[in-house]
């Protein structure tokens, strides 16, 4: 380990001015707008005094009680105005360490640093110095990154052409693309922007519609007709879609370093760590069920602030027949595997209500208010709702096999996730009273920074903690009772 | 008050409760929250009724019921939610129970631990409390909201030496 030479801190006396500058800023806003509401831009000036009284004894008292030290191996970090703060970031989970010197900074000479703890949660959760010496800085950032670890989410080209672990063909890409929702949108928007260019009053555009409209036949066959075709349109565009943004889908491996490729007009590339990939998770919808298509997705825990997919889910295969992604699923992490256990029957009814009061609700209403058409549709609705629910339980599954916890629920989509527990940053075990009436709870697991979490609804309460037990062995001789019950509290 | 059932093994209660003066914080910071909207309505309610009068010294309900419900709450709820409130440190995480009618148990292994936060607002200290919050990398963090101070300091040097144990990925 490093010596932990002591470095101790506080902020750049100048602080005072940055800090007392964030809280008078506000007080000039407010003094400009008033300024220029009344007409009196006289009024700016008390208004700043006014802000400037209040915020200079606020931003001396921030600096004064603001310190920081390395000791040991760890960063503790103290301060606070009303409310005393004191944090303590064990080295080794601070990320990265950010320099930087805006204009105020940059004016004054001095520079602010953010400590990148790959914690989040709530506004307060980041870590900044906010005026510091540039020696302070690189001083700290030496000191605390002796551990960091490296970058695990790479974008761009790999470094060399690495082999081709999985393909998906159009015809699946085409496929999975007009039995896809997405991408109904798609037809909707390009009806708008259509109908967009009609009402602007675009003459040719016009002309051509009312021609079009002539064409059509009057009738309940003709209006048919033209539903098909706009359903046929919204399919073909989805599987084009699909294609155009997924073709040529490759995912390559080097080493522990997985590359996923796609994209026909503008290739996009993804590289993951293998080692940071917190669960794999499958994807699908009834229709996808029914056509046998499912899409592969990994979980990372992402570092820093990286956008889109590769703060957190990266695709690994947009879609492919359930053997075939499963083998996929397999090859990249070992230990995977699809056992399920069933959730306790008595989660079934918990669905069916879930899924019926508010059709149902809603039906009684549109009953009370005459709307005839609406209550037939609502009770189509609460009808098809039905079903929807006996697959929500069928669906729902959890279990612990080989050291790998996996999880499974939804229906419209449903996610099958296989998580390493060896990631997993809390466990919490809840209940309502109405799941705690039947024995069920809820056992959620969050993950990494972007990898989120994922829960297993209604499990049983006995299942959630053998399941924790197995995941954490070591909870369960800690945190259980499993033959002599802890007596309840007076 | 454990979670079981007939099969399971069942997850015990976490070993310690709060510091019994919490109870009175919460009273206290609740009676506060209270105050603000219990005086905004009782002057637009007082307002409109002394103006109007008639039946709309009704309006007088408002805040009568919201004053009367809100130091009800205070004293009650917070009786409650330390009953159900129940935290330990052992060897390996950070065991948490709380809630009452939504109840979540919480486990936070130490290996995940990223920082450990210590704070007390003004009315904590004169209580002599301060509240000990873990975050971990997935974001949710776990706070331990009434502890007496001589026990805080003990209590983060502890999980601070704990957190950093173990991959923390």
């Amino acid at each position: 380990m490093r010596a932990a030479s002591p470095l101790e801190g506080r902020l750049h006396p100048l602080g005072v001015v940055v800090l007392a500058w964030q809280w008078v800023r506000y007080a000039l806003y407010g003094g400009a707008i008033s300024g220029l509401a009344s007409g009196n831009l006289a009024i700016v000036l008390p208004i700043v005094g006014i802000g400037v009284l209040v915020a200079a004894p606020l931003a001396f008292l921030a600096w004064k009680r603001f310190r920081y030290r390395v000791e040991g191996d760890r960063l503790v970090v103290e301060r606070g105005v009303l409310v005393e703060q004191e944090r303590i970031v064990p080295l080794d989970r601070i990320r990265g360490v950010d320099i930087s010197a805006p204009l105020l900074h940059r004016a004054l000479g001095i520079v602010q640093v953010s400590v990148d703890a790959a914690a989040t949660g709530g506004g307060d959760s980041e870590l900044t110095l906010i005026a510091v010496t540039r020696e302070q800085a690189e001083t700290l950032r030496k000191q605390v990154l002796h551990t960091a670890p490296g970058q695990t989410v790479f974008e761009g080209q790999p470094s060399r052409e690495a082999p081709t672990i999985a393909r998906v063909g159009y015809r699946t890409l085409a496929l999975a693309g007009g039995t896809s929702t997405r991408w109904l949108l798609a037809p909707l928007v390009a009806l708008a922007a259509f109908s967009n260019l009609v009402f602007r009053d675009e003459s040719t555009i016009r002309r051509a519609a009312e021609r079009g409209t002539e064409l059509l036949p009057d009738s309940g066959l003709g209006i048919g007709i033209i539903i098909l075709l706009v359903i046929i349109g919204a399919v073909g565009i989805a599987a084009a879609g699909s294609v155009i943004v997924d073709g040529d889908f490759r995912l390559m491996r080097d080493g522990d370093r997985l590359t996923a490729e796609r994209g026909l007009l503008r290739r996009r590339s993804v590289s993951i760590d293998r080692g940071r990939i917190s669960a794999l998770e499958f994807l699908d919808t009834p229709l996808w069920r029914a056509v046998g298509l499912v899409n592969l997705r990994a979980l990372v825990a992402g570092v820093g602030s990286g956008d889109g997919e590769a703060r957190g889910r990266t695709n690994l295969l947009p879609a492919g027949d359930p053997y075939t992604v499963w083998r996929l699923a397999k090859s990249i992490d070992r230990r995977a595997t699809t056992e399920l256990t069933a959730h306790p029957s008595k989660a079934r009814p918990r669905r069916l209500v879930r899924a019926l009061v508010l059709p149902a609700l809603g039906t009684l209403v549109v009953v009370a208010l005459f709307e005839w058409l609406a209550a037939a549709a609502l009770l189509l609705a609460t009808a098809l709702a039905i079903p929807l629910a006996f697959d929500r339980y069928r669906s729902l599954g959890h279990g612990l096999v080989n050291g790998r916890l996996t999880m499974r629920g939804g229906s419209l989509t449903r996610r099958h996730t296989i998580i390493d527990p060896g990631t997993v940053a809390s466990y919490s075990i809840s209940s309502t009273p109405f799941q705690r009436r039947v024995g069920l709870c809820t056992l959620t697991a969050s993950m990494g920074r972007g990898a989120g979490s994922r829960s297993a609804l209604d499990i049983g309460q006995g299942q959630a903690v053998a399941v924790l037990a197995a995941a954490e062995p070591q909870l369960l001789a800690d945190f259980t009772t499993s033959s002599n019950r802890v007596s309840r509290e007076a | 008050m454990v979670v079981h059932d007939a099969t399971g093994p069942s997850l015990r209660e976490p070993a310690n409760q709060l510091d019994e003066k919490v109870i009175q914080l919460w009273t206290v910071q609740s009676l506060i929250a209270t105050a603000v909207p219990a005086i905004i309505v009782t002057l637009i309610a007082g307002g409109i009724a002394l103006r109007s009068g008639g039946l709309w010294h009704l309006l007088w309900i408002a805040p009568a019921v919201l004053i009367l419900g809100g130091v009800v709450g205070a004293i009650l709820v917070p009786k409650f939610l330390y009953r159900f409130y129940r935290w330990e440190v052992t060897e390996i995480g950070m065991f948490v129970r709380d809630g009452w009618l939504f109840r979540t148990w919480t486990i936070v292994p130490h290996a995940r631990i990223q920082t450990v936060d210590t704070s007390s607002g003004p009315i904590q200290r004169s209580f002599g409390l301060a509240t000990v919050e873990v975050r971990t990398a997935a974001g949710e963090g776990v706070a331990i909201p009434g502890l007496s101070e001589d026990l805080v300091g003990q209590l983060t040097e502890d999980l601070a030496a704990k957190s950093g144990r173990g991959d923390g990925s």
